[in-house]
């Protein structure tokens, strides 16, 4: 049967309805489906000793840094253009290349690396910064964190003349931080610039 | 189930995913807001003139009258809300399994390209697909289909601005947090503005437009494959601007091009049949012979309303204007859908 137009009836409620269910199930799906299938794969790459991984968008921007034994990679937190996630047992890395405009340093990075901290460990507060100097001879800054039942450390080394740093900040649950401070320590001062000159 | 209900339903529901996605980004986000409530909200306030100006331009792009206000702001709302809200978490997971699987340096370069067209072309269509769910009649064809698909992508395209802004606040340091919400906002809305979300979901738009033609010369299945193979290029589309080369300028060109000559066929073929549905109410006396040049033009339209003297009749000649326009755009879909049956019958 076709109505006076000459086209086929239709049965809108039916239709709206079972739109209404594929547009849910669609959203569900891809909301939950990607999320849940995620967890059934690890997200823990084991890193041999002495690994050395580079981070930073570029050949001139860009850092240096290696990890010793019983260090692991978790990808999915991973771009090496932006930021490295690390563990070593209970032991929380990350190590981040971070842009400096207009030569921020000092104090302006320390504060900075004070609110980052505020937003990826809430609770947990960024002490006073000390010295810290590198392997590669470069000077940058290193602190306590503490709070919420975890501490850890720090650190910002900066390469002024191509206006970025790269910052480490380790969290762990108190008890497991002593197992992993030398670890923790050494990692930080093997940061180099392979492209730097001061 | 009356039509009524079924309807209620469904923008009942429309309405609880739009929460949904709202809870979802503000939970996201909410430490932002605790350490850097300044710049958070700086950089809410920078996209409003993207949002004020695009939604204006969007809803011109129309030939003859602009979309309904309530519901062209209830797309620019589920792009900005549902489709961002469960895009972030749909993204997150997929971005994941492509680091955890093909390696953090294919990642790096190819996570985005191969996440977010697949997940957020389909969350910003599911907008689309709601509002002709909610509001059937109001999107008659493929041209209504690219607006209504548009504004959703600038929805969701402003808040998505606003999360890359929060972004740029670490990558810099936290050293200047306005500076780095300032500098994001350059980028997004100086350069990729104009070849970004809205042109992408305005393809995939057109194809669910194509979908409702099609539909009403009962061919759904050809309907739906069209609807299909203009979300693919929808998604294409995405892929290309995500993509690590080429440069972002030949990208935002490459896809603004693409809408705008798909915006510019559609417009041609929407005008000459609304013009010939205008001659023929002519033709039988339901208009005035002059009307049918006019009616059409927003412009020609206002210029005749200001030689009708002020009063009673003045206050009237818009609500005519509609009802003759609402009756051309009904005849146009009957005449597209006709077009449909006659080209694949056989």
């Amino acid at each position: 049967m076709r109505s006076d137009t000459g086209l086929p009836p239709a049965n809108p409620e039916r239709l709206r309805l079972r739109g209404l269910l594929i547009v849910i199930g669609i959203m569900a799906v891809l909301t939950l489906g990607w999320p849940l299938l995620n967890l059934a794969v690890t997200n823990r790459n084991p890193l041999a000793p002495l690994t050395t991984l580079s981070v930073g968008p570029g050949r001139g921007d860009m850092a240096r840094f290696t990890v010793g034994p019983g260090w692991s990679m978790r990808p999915a937190e991973t771009n090496p253009r932006l930021e490295y996630s690390l563990q070593r047992g209970a032991l929380d890395m990350s190590v981040s290349y971070v842009s400096l405009p207009d030569g921020a340093q000092g104090a302006q990075a320390w504060s900075g690396l004070r609110q980052i901290v505020q937003i990826s460990h809430p609770g947990i507060i960024l002490g006073k910064p000390s010295p810290i100097t590198t392997a590669q001879g470069r000077k940058g800054m290193i602190g306590t964190i503490s709070g919420a039942g975890l501490s850890g450390l720090a650190t910002i080394v900066a390469l002024p003349s191509r206006g970025f740093a790269i910052e480490l900040i380790a969290v762990a649950p108190r008890r497991a931080v002593p197992a992993n401070l030398q670890a923790t320590r050494l990692v930080m001062r093997s940061v180099l610039f392979p492209g730097g000159s001061q | 189930m009356t039509g009524e209900i079924s309807i209620r339903t469904v923008r009942i529901t429309a309405g609880a995913l739009c929460v949904t996605g709202t809870v979802i980004l503000v939970w996201e986000f909410f430490r932002y807001l605790q350490v850097f409530p300044g710049p958070v909200l700086l950089a809410v306030i920078l996209e409003v003139p993207l949002l004020v100006i695009g939604f204006w331009l969007l809803r011109l792009l129309r030939p003859a009258r602009s979309p309904e206000f309530v519901w062209s702001v209830a797309a620019v709302i589920w792009g900005g809300t549902a489709a961002a809200g469960c895009a972030l978490i749909a993204n997150q997971g997929l971005l994941s399994l492509w680091a955890k699987t093909a390696g953090v340096r294919f990642a790096q370069n190819w996570s985005d390209s191969l996440s977010a067209p697949l997940n957020e072309e389909v969350f910003k269509l599911c907008g689309v697909i709601m509002i002709v769910l909610a509001a059937p009649k109001l999107i008659k064809g493929p041209l209504d289909g690219l607006i209504f698909g548009a504004l959703t992508g600038l929805g969701f395209q402003a808040v998505e601005n606003v999360t890359y802004g929060l972004d740029n606040i670490m990558q810099q340091g936290a050293t200047d947090p306005d500076h780095a919400v300032t500098s994001s906002w350059l980028l997004r809305v100086g350069s990729t503005a104009i070849g970004s979300h809205w042109t992408m979901t305005a393809v995939a738009g057109t194809g669910i437009g194509f979908l409702i033609m099609y539909s009403r010369a009962g061919r759904r299945r050809q309907g739906l494959l069209l609807a299909l193979g203009f979300l693919i290029a929808a998604m294409a589309m995405h892929l290309l601007f995500d993509a690590p080369h080429p440069a972002i300028e030949i990208k935002v060109a490459i896809d603004f091009l693409i809408v705008g000559l798909l915006y510019l066929q559609l417009r041609g073929s929407y005008l000459t049949r609304a013009q010939g549905v205008l001659d023929s109410y002519a033709k039988s006396g339901l208009i005035p012979p002059g009307a049918a040049a006019t009616l059409l033009s927003r412009r020609s339209r206002r210029r005749e309303l200001r030689l009708v003297p002020p009063g009673p009749e003045r206050e009237s000649v818009p609500a005519w204007h509609d009802r003759i326009l609402e009756s051309v755009d009904d005849d146009v879909a009957i005449g597209l859908a006709a077009t449909v049956l006659a080209s694949t019958a056989y």
